[in-house]
């Protein structure tokens, strides 16, 4: 992962986890397991993260100023008090959006080229 | 085991797996990434079981594998990271050892020092005993770590069969023929010698298969010995070619049941009920009706000596293995064959669980193969007797009456006691 004080657009290509993991974080703040749940869910179970691969990213996210750990506490009442929160980093948006920019130029590169016709919804449409 | 332990025994383990990560790693993230496991295991076994805690484990595993070098490697730790690799490389294999451990259930293994030709379990699961070839007959207490007494009598050097009395008072073995007789009726508690059986058959004339007049004139030593279910009569099945029916309480003959030749009567059995016997000679599955002593079918199949017999609980199937590398399944009441189990060495002993779910059979190569009864689905092939090209492999095999515990005696003298697996 790049240094805390790159650009966006120095920070893409994100890897899979870490491009997962902001987007998990994009509209509300969690921790690590609700990050690991909502990575399952938005991926339809194709990407199961082990603790391992969770908090080494993390830790590099956290480094690279992507993430920040978050005093608040939604679920404080049912949760482990030693439970960290993490939220998006306002570096970490302006990175996901470079990366959904860079991913949107590229589906509009594979729909002029005939890739998207058939299963893969269009996204500018609202989904299918 | 029960989930809960299953589970609390994962997060242990996983918490010194995570001893495999740099120091300062684990210090920042330990306890988040056991939070974090904890998780997933609670969420697996709800949904899955036990099955989902292997699923998650697997996965972990995985997860390991990749992110410890990559910690360390990140680390600037390249000690560490060689010995990181090294641990790593240890939990796998313990982990290897613990799965293999899961699929050869052993729960002991005793040693006699002589090839074991007979196993028996007392009904109420406290005592074994194993007979031997030239080396008398063994007692072990089955408890968690199993205790040998001394059983018999010194001069009774090879046992061909043991069985204990359905109520568990008496043991009763067969032998060669000698200064003990051919069969004795034990004390089961004490091993006090209570009765010795001689041969009864010898001068008897039977006339045989093609109507010629024989006179039963030598003495047959007991291949096999078995209590009734009522416990009141033992029958003997011996090398000279007959089945004597024996007053337990008097140690009169009460009926001899013959064969079609003087070969070999045996392994024999008798059907739930206590009113059929079957028996195998010449390859051939021979059932009686015992109390008229009529032979009453003959099953036809086997191409090589018969090495086991059994019933099944409810008296209908009868279960045959034999040298010629089958087990057969036979309907008692119509003599048809049922059902046949291929394996592909000579198989010589053969159980069939009290519940009538499981039939394990044990062959020459030392294993022991354990198969759905009804379906004929093979579940498992266990290992633990020494192999040798030489032996006869595992020679007997006997299910505790609760079923949950096999016992398999081999020419390699010992006797395992197996966990069945639950299903």
């Amino acid at each position: 992962m790049a240094h805390a004080n790159a650009t966006p657009e120095e920070m893409i290509p994100l890897t899979p986890a870490v491009f997962h993991i902001l987007l998990a974080l994009a509209d509300r703040d969690l921790h690590g397991y609700g990050i690991m749940k909502q990575v399952e869910l938005d991926t339809h179970g194709k990407m199961q993260m082990g603790p391992g691969t969770l908090y080494g990213s993390i830790k590099r996210m956290l480094a690279a100023g992507l993430i920040e750990e978050s005093d608040e506490r939604p679920d404080s009442i049912l949760d482990d008090e030693r439970r960290r929160y993490y939220r998006l980093a306002g570096f970490g948006r302006k990175v996901l959006a470079a990366e959904m920019d860079r991913l949107s130029e590229a589906l509009e590169v594979a729909g002029k080229k005939g890739l998207l016709d058939g299963p893969v919804p269009h996204t500018s449409e609202g989904g299918a | 085991m029960q989930g809960s332990r299953l589970l609390s025994l994962s997060i242990r383990a996983y918490r010194l797996l995570l001893w495999l990560y740099p120091g300062e790693h684990r210090r920042v993230y330990g306890l988040s990434m056991t939070q974090l496991f904890r998780d997933q295991m609670h969420d697996a076994y709800g949904r899955g079981g036990v099955r989902g805690l292997a699923g998650v484990w697997a996965r972990t595993l995985c997860d390991l594998a990749v992110t410890v070098p990559e910690e360390h490697a990140r680390a600037a730790t390249r000690g560490r990271w060689i010995r990181g690799s090294l641990y790593l490389l240890l939990a796998f294999a313990l982990l290897s050892l613990t799965l293999w451990a899961r699929r050869t259930p052993v729960h002991a293994a005793l040693r006699t020092g002589k090839a074991v030709t007979a196993v028996a379990v007392s009904p109420d699961g406290r005592t074994i005993v194993a007979g031997t070839m030239f080396g008398g007959m063994h007692a072990w207490d089955a408890s968690a770590a199993p205790q040998p007494y001394s059983f018999g009598q010194p001069d009774l050097s090879s046992i061909y069969s043991v069985a204990f009395s359905p109520d568990g008072r008496l043991l009763a073995s067969g032998t060669p023929c000698g200064p003990l007789g051919c069969a004795q009726v034990w004390d089961a508690s004490t091993g006090q010698l209570l009765r010795t059986i001689e041969e009864y058959s010898r001068g008897r004339q039977v006339i045989d298969r093609a109507g010629r007049a024989q006179v039963w004139d030598l003495p047959g030593d007991v291949w096999d010995v078995r209590f009734s279910p009522d416990g009141r009569t033992l029958a003997l099945a011996d090398t000279d070619g007959a089945i004597e029916l024996v007053d337990v309480s008097s140690g009169q003959l009460v009926r001899a049941l013959y064969g079609r030749s003087r070969a070999s009567v045996g392994p024999a059995a008798f059907s739930p009920d206590g009113h059929a016997l079957a028996a195998s000679q010449d390859g051939l599955v021979l059932l009686w009706d015992v109390d008229s002593g009529n032979l009453v079918q003959e099953l036809e199949g086997h191409t090589g000596r018969v090495s086991g017999i059994a019933f099944d609980p409810t008296g209908d199937t009868l279960a045959s293995s034999g040298l010629d590398q089958t087990v057969r399944l036979w309907d008692v009441h119509t003599g048809r064959l049922l059902r046949r189990f291929d394996q592909d060495a000579y198989i010589s002993s053969l159980a069939i669980s009290p519940d009538g779910q499981l039939l394990a059979s044990g062959d020459r190569e030392n294993r022991i193969w354990v198969w759905r009864l009804v379906s004929g689905e093979l579940l498992h092939i266990y290992r633990a007797h020494r192999w040798d090209p030489f032996d006869n492999g595992v020679l007997s095999l006997t299910f505790s009456l609760d079923g949950r515990t096999l016992v398999s005696g081999g020419e390699d003298g010992r006797v395992v006691l197996w966990d069945v697996p639950e299903e």
